[in-house]
């Protein structure tokens, strides 16, 4: 029984009248401890499935179970499954100091230790705790991002679910999040399921990887398959030539 | 004074409260750079030094009538801006009279926006019929014409300054019911706000918590706009003798008790008038500066 | 020859809480050839791209020692000076053809500004001339381009757009500011094209300003590589696997690629020597 079960996953948004099927049709697993990617272009609906799980997209059809049961998004829920942003400018509430940030999932439910807990998280990712009381526009977009991991791994979930982490980061500061986000991963065994449009950055942090194009699933490779590029479709193959580095030789 | 402002600005506070005064002092020096947001300021110090200090500034009794002194004009000795048609000098009843607008100026900026923000944000926030029901609600009251309303409490309750601020109030608070509601709107759909719902947060906690903090700067904005419409409405309810009643030396009542004297002794109406002015032309000046600091838009960057 | 030739460019941004250096000191020269700048951000980058147009408004201020674009003094020109410099001579492609394109205004309208403004030409002929600049950026269905308000083309489709709105002038340099930065991967590489294409025909110089060492390094001549405000380093685009410079050589080494190893990606350790000026 795998951790993360989609089934014929459908969402669409009805905005004026107007219909769009966001996904349609897709069906994925992800095992616990695995880190599995979603990649495709604007449009593809990577980001859909995310926020699906999460009860911020309306799924019309397809189920979606997590550890064997149907999903629900109480407080237990909460403490199953967290999600990254992509944007760290948006992600954090601007008026709210670190400290409240990452206090905030801990007051709600009720645990305690607020005070130690949040200069560990600090710890945890890498950022000096004399930055508890900084707001996020003194902050780098990495820094900001950092916090946003950190937050998300406060009420220590099993699965934690990455929206395009790295996109708004420069190179560098791409290198040192993945880097956090494979040694936290190892640290604490946690499941990623992870959208990216660059399939170079999947394929450095997933093992497994779903090629989508306009809502549908167009096919599911291996690490070993991607790196060999041993695909089978034309569109998987057109993303890959795209992103792979032909600068080196 | 040095290491006061080296703890404000200190990047690395120590506690949340040093956090918060070192964002307040940076918007601080922000608005300084204004002039006109300072002048602004200066005016409403002003007011706030004279309605404190009024029984020392003030020269008279403000409601000691004096028939033989009667319309006296500007600098005459000892009343430098001259006397009423009872003998009272304008000055003193001036000086007072801040003390009445300062009055409904602080009832009215306290209940109007605290009432608007939360039916605003809660309509914003849930939508559907929440939504529709409590705009429905804002629309009602936004259909009342200030004066309309103040004349029925008038027939109901009697007229006085504590029902014609009840009546503003009551029709001041839809227009900040709409501005929470439009700022709710945009932020309701940000990424900070979905994680925090992610987290397991309730809508309370959501919308004090997260939400108000937003609408804030939008509100002090509209506040300090909007005193400038609270005055002369207040003025207006004076002039129409709905709101204070004499002797009180209410600046709206003052103009409408000289308005016999017109064109011979101007200054009966036209000094409360000047003051009227001037205080709205502060709060104007302030509130451009306050929307120039506060803006998310700026603030963000 | 020499088309444009800067000489210690400074901008400074005089805010509430002091001086903000963005670009400090920076100089290079460019011929009808390809320059890319690259940087991260806060470099500069985008700061020095704009000071050639003179683009940046109060509290910022540029400062140079010799601003020279075809022999004018850039630095010396008054507004309505540049403003003729600016759309004929140098023109501008920005990241995101949502913001960067007029929403209520339908594409063809804006194509047809400039010409029936600036250069007078009567309804027909700008049409005509608007209808061939989509042609030459390969948009196979110009008059239903020109009918169609921004917001309805895709993001490849109005970056295409606003390179063809740049060129109708013919300038003589152009400066694109991550023009494809904003772009899915596989419609990058189109747009990349259109735009080798057009620059090579019309001999036209290039500043192409990125975040993205390998692809400027594909596509243009020289590179310079900016850091804090400053030029680090500069070489030629073949040479980039030589380059000497450690942030050069940190900033190719961190990317993650297809097929590496996955292992901790080698991060930049930031030397503070790096920021400091010569």
């Amino acid at each position: 029984m795998s951790l993360i079960e989609i089934d014929d996953l459908s969402v669409t948004f009805t905005a004026q009248g107007r219909e769009v099927r966001a996904v349609q049709g897709v069906s994925l697993r992800v095992d616990a401890r695995e880190s599995f990617g979603l990649v495709g272009e604007s449009g593809s609906g990577k980001s859909t499935i995310l926020r699906a799980i999460c009860g911020l997209a309306p799924v019309s059809g397809g189920s979606i179970r997590i550890g064997g049961e149907a999903l629900r998004h109480d407080r237990a829920f909460a403490r199953r499954v967290q999600m990254v942003f992509q944007d760290p400018y948006a992600s954090l509430h601007p008026r709210h100091t670190l400290d409240r940030t990452l206090s905030e999932p801990l007051a709600i439910h009720g645990i305690g230790g607020a005070d130690q807990r949040v200069m560990r998280a600090l710890e945890d990712v890498g950022l000096p705790s004399s930055f508890r009381f900084r707001y996020p526009h003194q902050l780098s977009g990495g820094q900001r991002q950092r916090v946003a991991i950190a937050r998300a791994l406060m009420l220590e979930p099993e699965i934690l679910l990455l929206d395009e982490p790295t996109s708004a980061l420069d190179a560098s500061v791409q290198a040192e999040v993945l880097n956090l986000l494979a040694r936290l991963r190892a640290e604490r065994g946690l499941t990623f399921l992870m959208v990216s449009h660059d399939l170079a950055v999947i394929d450095h942090v997933c093992d497994r990887v779903l090629v989508m194009q306009h809502g549908r699933a167009v096919e599911e490779l291996t690490r070993a398959e991607l790196a060999g590029a041993r695909m089978q479709t034309d569109y998987a193959r057109s993303l890959f030539e795209a992103s792979a580095d032909r600068l080196m030789g | 004074m040095s290491t006061l402002t080296e703890w404000l600005r200190d990047p690395n506070p120590t506690s949340r409260r040093q956090a918060k005064l070192g964002q307040l002092w940076l918007g601080w020096l922000r608005l300084k750079r204004n002039p006109l947001a300072m002048a602004g300021l200066v005016i409403i110090g002003l007011l706030l030094v004279i309605a404190a200090f009024a029984p020392v500034l003030a020269t008279h009794d403000p409601i000691a009538q004096n028939l033989q002194n009667r319309l006296q004009p500007p600098l005459t000795p000892g009343h430098w801006l001259g006397t009423d048609d009872f003998g009272r000098d304008i000055w003193s009843r001036i000086v007072y009279g801040s003390r009445i607008t300062l009055y409904i100026i602080a009832l009215v900026a306290v209940t109007a926006p605290l009432i608007g923000l939360m039916v605003g944000t809660v309509a914003g926030y849930f939508g559907g019929w929440v939504d529709a029901v409590l705009m429905r609600l804002t629309d009602i009251f936004l259909a009342f014409p200030r004066l309309i309303l103040a004349l029925a409490l008038v027939a109901v309750l009697g007229p006085g300054i504590e029902n014609a601020v009840l009546a503003i109030a009551l029709t001041a608070w839809p227009p900040y019911a709409r501005v929470a509601r439009a700022e709710t709107l945009t932020v309701r759909n940000s990424d900070y706000i979905a994680a925090v719902r992610l987290q397991g947060a309730g809508a309370g906690r959501i919308i004090w918590g997260h939400i108000v903090p937003m609408c804030l700067p939008s509100v002090i904005i509209r506040v300090t706009l909007d005193m400038a419409g609270v005055i002369l409405i207040a003025a207006g309810l004076g002039f129409l003798g709905l709101g204070a009643q004499p002797p009180l030396s209410e600046w709206g009542l003052m103009i409408s008790a000289g308005r016999k004297y017109l064109f011979e002794q101007w200054w009966v109406a036209t000094m409360p008038g000047l003051a009227i002015f001037i205080v709205s032309l502060g709060f104007n000046l302030l509130g451009d500066g306050l929307r120039d600091v506060l803006d998310p838009r700026s603030a963000a960057k | 020859m020499t088309l444009l030739s800067v000489k210690n460019l400074r901008v400074t941004f005089d805010t509430e809480t002091g001086r903000v250096e963005a670009v400090r000191g920076v100089s290079f020269s460019l011929g009808r050839e390809r320059l890319g700048i690259v940087g991260e951000s806060g470099s500069g980058k985008t700061m020095t791209g704009r000071s050639v147009l003179r683009l940046i408004r109060p509290p910022g201020r540029i400062e140079a020692d010799e601003m020279r674009f075809d022999g004018q003094d850039l630095m010396r020109l008054t507004e309505r000076e540049m403003r003729a410099l600016r759309g004929p001579r140098i023109a501008m492609v920005m990241q995101d053809p949502k913001y960067s394109l007029n929403p209520v205004m339908r594409v063809g309208d804006q194509l047809m500004e400039g010409l029936r403004k600036r250069d007078r030409l009567g309804r027909a002929e700008a049409r005509a001339k608007a209808i061939a600049a989509l042609e030459a950026v390969q948009i196979r269905d110009p008059e239903r381009v020109m009918e169609a308000y921004p917001h309805e083309l895709s993001g490849g489709m109005g970056q295409r757009v606003m390179i063809a709105m740049m060129l109708i002038p013919n300038p003589d340099l152009l400066i694109a500011d991550e023009p494809t930065s904003a772009l899915d991967v596989t419609v990058q590489a189109e747009v990349l094209k259109i735009l080798d294409d057009l620059v090579r025909s019309r001999g036209m110089g290039l500043i192409f300003i990125s975040h993205d060492l390998r692809l400027v390094a594909r596509f243009c001549d020289r590179v310079l590589v900016m850091y804090k405000g400053r030029v680090v380093e500069e070489l030629a685009a073949a040479d980039l696997l030589h380059a000497k410079h450690p942030y050069t050589q940190g900033l190719l080494n961190c990317l993650p690629r297809i097929g590496g190893d996955r292992g901790p990606l080698p991060g930049l350790d930031r030397d503070a020597a790096w920021a400091k000026e010569v």
